[in-house]
């Protein structure tokens, strides 16, 4: 009875020993695992954030972008307008025009909003190009190999952002190596909305020969919509977002009048 | 006994201060260049040219051959009558929109789908009602799959509403309430329609409120404001950031105003736009007020609970010293207008009063259009309202009768009594707005040339005798020069007239004395 007892204490303290081993190994475990995730990113070769290729591409394009949008804004969409109306020192484009007296305009932009987009990314590929090649060669400073091919850029306007796509298929290696087939760029704008306005402007401007302000003023209350006619029936149509300040320029001659007597 | 005749005139070529003979010589050369201008005109006629693109880089106009782009088709004929600028809808696949009056070419090459307009509006382009949760929109189904991915909705297309007023009307008319589900092991709640909640594995309570008690959820009051999307008024927000009734500072604490939907009529102030109001937020933009975060600069008052106020949108002292409020619209005009008393350089404007702004619109220039204001009798006064539309003074000098001239509902003439102009005798019709002219350049030397006039009068002096006025003596004297000026100056910008800033211009208007006999 008392062997049996003695026994089965020796068993008991064996199999806590057993537990406290398992116990101890799973513990090591789970701390080599923690540590293994903390360390892991600091272990491999990343790239500086000064250098990430997102936030490098995005602060090197988005002036060039800003400088665009402002310049085509002023202009009726386009960074060197075709048809232009001059008005206080700047050329205008018409987007719906005819040279006739008495008859409404010939839409000349029907899809404005993917005409603004051909524009911008006209305007910033080059500078895109130069960024890549900026950040392949600070990259190529810090010790990496860089490869990519020529960049191509597409411009998405969004309701309350531009997108750029950049497919450039960019390879970084420094130890181990870290791809990236295409960037994403957001920048904020409210750029569509203007446009989709200036699209339902032209509408008007060719079905019935003119637009009311204040409707689309009563509609969209964070916009102001002003109208200017010139000489021999033309229009300048200024919209502007309340709080921002931005503007959306254009010109349309639908619908105008002879000055004085026809003989 | 001799008679010797005296040629009284009264010219007012223009208002160019030039000396007569020099005027003379360029009216004839006028009238030999529009001679010249109108066969070369005819010629230009025969060879008119519709330009599939201009070298200017414009679609489908007529123009002469010279200036059509060569890498575009071009034909000897008006663009109504050829087939390569015919104009349709072009319709835009990545938006859902569809611009009109749009030349086929023109549509392809910006990447569209042209659709003649003869066929009628293509399948499309029609429009049907576009349900986006609690609010709608009034456009074609493509348009309508774009707006609803992009606020993550499921396309709800409407084709059996026809208008667009309908449309909102259903918008409106959707249940509301209480989306109660599980999250995070916790019991939330999002206030939205019943079309959002039902793609989730949630509970809809109609017209109840997120805080209401009864429904366990972890949302309660709180005394925060916010202003929501596509709404007028200030709302308060429960703890979740869920809107919930009208802002009204003296149920803050009513637990039955945190419980179910409050309506707006049933709301604080409802009769009123609550402008400025620190406890209650039932604004109302057609009223002219709307909710916006409390700007001290902007708002008279601070808001006495939350940041967010009903601000006033209308304007105070504007251009004519008078308030107007949101949405009125007014005429200005530039001095003196109506009865052909307008200036030279004069037009005619209408404003606006929108979101506290005052937005200016000139009417056409050379006083093409004029601006015509009326007024709307609404519980809170008058609503005026203006806007520019063409001046119909064209065919006032053929009428030959008050009748015809006065006749507002084809034309915007005044009848002058006594006043003649070529065959009338009892009076003349004139523009009641006169039309501006380009009194700068020739064109406007024979439309002014028409309010010429000259008159022969008779002297007779018999022997012994001073010689003595016998016939149209009357022409001699100052009142029939004053009329002859008045004549040119109710045509339009013609004879001796006063600009609009007020200099007046005399070297339009010239009268000479001939002796013939």
């Amino acid at each position: 009875m008392k062997r049996g007892k003695a026994h089965s204490i020796g068993h008991w303290r064996k199999m806590k020993r057993g537990q406290i081993a398992i116990f101890a190994i799973i513990a090591i475990v789970i701390v080599a695992i923690v540590l293994i995730l903390l360390l892991y990113p600091r272990l491999r070769p990343t790239i500086a954030e000064e250098t990430n290729p997102e936030i490098f591409l995005k602060t090197c394009v988005g002036d060039r972008l800003e400088e665009g949008i402002s310049m085509l804004s002023k202009k009726g969409g386009s960074i060197d307008p075709v048809y232009t109306l001059s008005y206080q020192g700047e050329k205008i484009e018409y987007l719906c025009y005819t040279n006739h007296f008495y008859k409404t305009c010939v839409m000349q932009q029907p899809l404005l909003k993917q005409h603004v987009e051909y524009e911008i990314n006209n305007y910033i590929s080059p500078k895109v190009e130069e960024c890549v090649t900026n950040l392949a060669d600070q990259l190529k400073s810090q010790g990496y190999e860089v490869s990519y091919e020529r960049p191509k850029t597409t411009i998405t306007i969004d309701s309350d952002a531009i997108s750029g796509e950049i497919d450039l298929n960019l390879a970084v290696k420094k130890q181990e190596s870290q791809t990236y087939d295409k960037i994403n760029l957001k920048f904020d704008s409210d750029l569509y909305n203007m446009i989709m306005i200036a699209s339902s402007i032209l509408n008007y401007e060719a079905r019935y020969g003119d637009s009311d302000i204040w409707t689309y003023m009563m509609y969209y209350p964070n916009y102001k919509v002003e109208k200017f006619k010139q000489d021999e029936g033309s229009k300048i149509y200024i919209i502007t977002n309340r709080d921002s300040g931005k503007q959306f320029v254009f010109a349309t001659r639908s619908l105008s009048w002879p000055a004085g007597y026809e003989f | 006994m001799e008679n010797s005749l005296y040629l009284q005139q009264g010219v007012c070529p223009g208002l160019q201060d030039m000396s007569f003979k020099m005027k003379k010589i360029i009216f004839i050369l006028f009238v030999m260049s529009l001679i010249l201008l109108s066969s070369a005109f005819v010629i230009a006629q025969e060879v008119s040219y519709c330009c599939e693109k201009t070298k200017a880089g414009v679609w489908c106009q007529d123009e002469s051959k010279d200036k059509c782009d060569p890498n575009y088709r071009a034909t000897p004929s008006s663009c109504q009558a050829t087939s390569f600028c015919r104009l349709g809808y072009c319709y835009d696949s990545q938006e859902g929109l569809c611009a009109e009056n749009t030349p086929q070419k023109t549509c392809e090459e910006s990447g569209g789908v042209w659709s003649d307009s003869t066929q009628g509006v293509p399948p499309q382009c029609e429009l049907g009602c576009c349900v986006l949760g609690n609010q709608a929109s009034f456009v074609s189904l493509v348009r309508c799959k774009k707006l609803s991915a992009s606020l993550g909705l499921s396309t709800d297309f409407r084709t059996d509403v026809d208008s667009e007023v309908a449309c909102i009307a259903l918008a409106q008319a959707q249940d509301k309430g209480a989306c109660v589900f599980e999250s995070d092991f916790q019991r939330t709640c999002k206030f939205e329609t019943r079309q959002e909640c039902s793609g989730k594995n949630a509970t809809f309570y109609k017209d109840f409120l997120c805080s209401a008690e009864e429904l366990g959820t972890n949302c309660g009051p709180t005394d925060k404001t916010t202003c929501a999307t596509g709404k007028d008024e200030v709302y308060f927000v429960d703890s979740c950031g869920n809107p919930a009734n009208i802002y009204d500072a003296s149920r803050i604490n009513d637990k039955s105003y945190w419980k179910k939907v409050v309506k707006k009529e049933e709301s604080c102030g409802f009769n009123s736009n609550n402008a400025n109001s620190a406890s209650c937020g039932n604004c109302d933009y057609l009223g002219g007020t709307m909710c916006k975060q409390y700007n001290r600069n902007k708002d008279s008052i601070r808001p006495s609970k939350g940041e967010f106020i009903c601000r006033d949108l209308s304007c105070k002292n504007t251009y004519n010293g008078n308030d107007y409020r949101h949405g009125e619209s007014w005429c200005v005009y530039d001095g003196e207008q109506g009865n052909g008393k307008d200036t030279v350089g004069s037009r005619q404007w209408r404003h606006i009063c929108v979101a506290g702004e005052e937005v200016l619109e000139p009417c056409a220039d050379f006083r093409n259009e004029v601006c015509i204001e009326g007024a709307i009798e609404t519980s809170q006064g008058k609503f005026s309202q203006a806007g520019c539309r063409v001046n119909r003074w064209q065919d006032c000098i053929a009428q030959g009768s008050k009748d015809d001239c006065e006749n507002t509902d084809q034309r915007d003439c005044i009848w002058k009594e006594g006043i003649r102009l070529g065959n009338s005798t009892e009076g003349t019709c004139f523009p009641n707005t006169t039309p501006g002219l380009k009194f700068w350049d020739e064109s406007s030397a024979p439309v002014c040339g028409q309010a010429s006039k000259q008159c022969v009068v008779t002297f007779e002096k018999k022997i012994g005798t001073n010689k003595k006025c016998v016939d149209n003596c009357e022409c001699l004297e100052q009142s029939w020069i004053d009329e002859a000026n008045q004549v040119c100056n109710l045509i339009g910008d013609c004879g001796s007239k006063k600009n609009y800033i007020g200099t007046l211009t005399t070297g339009g208007f010239e009268s000479t004395t001939t002796k013939k006999g």
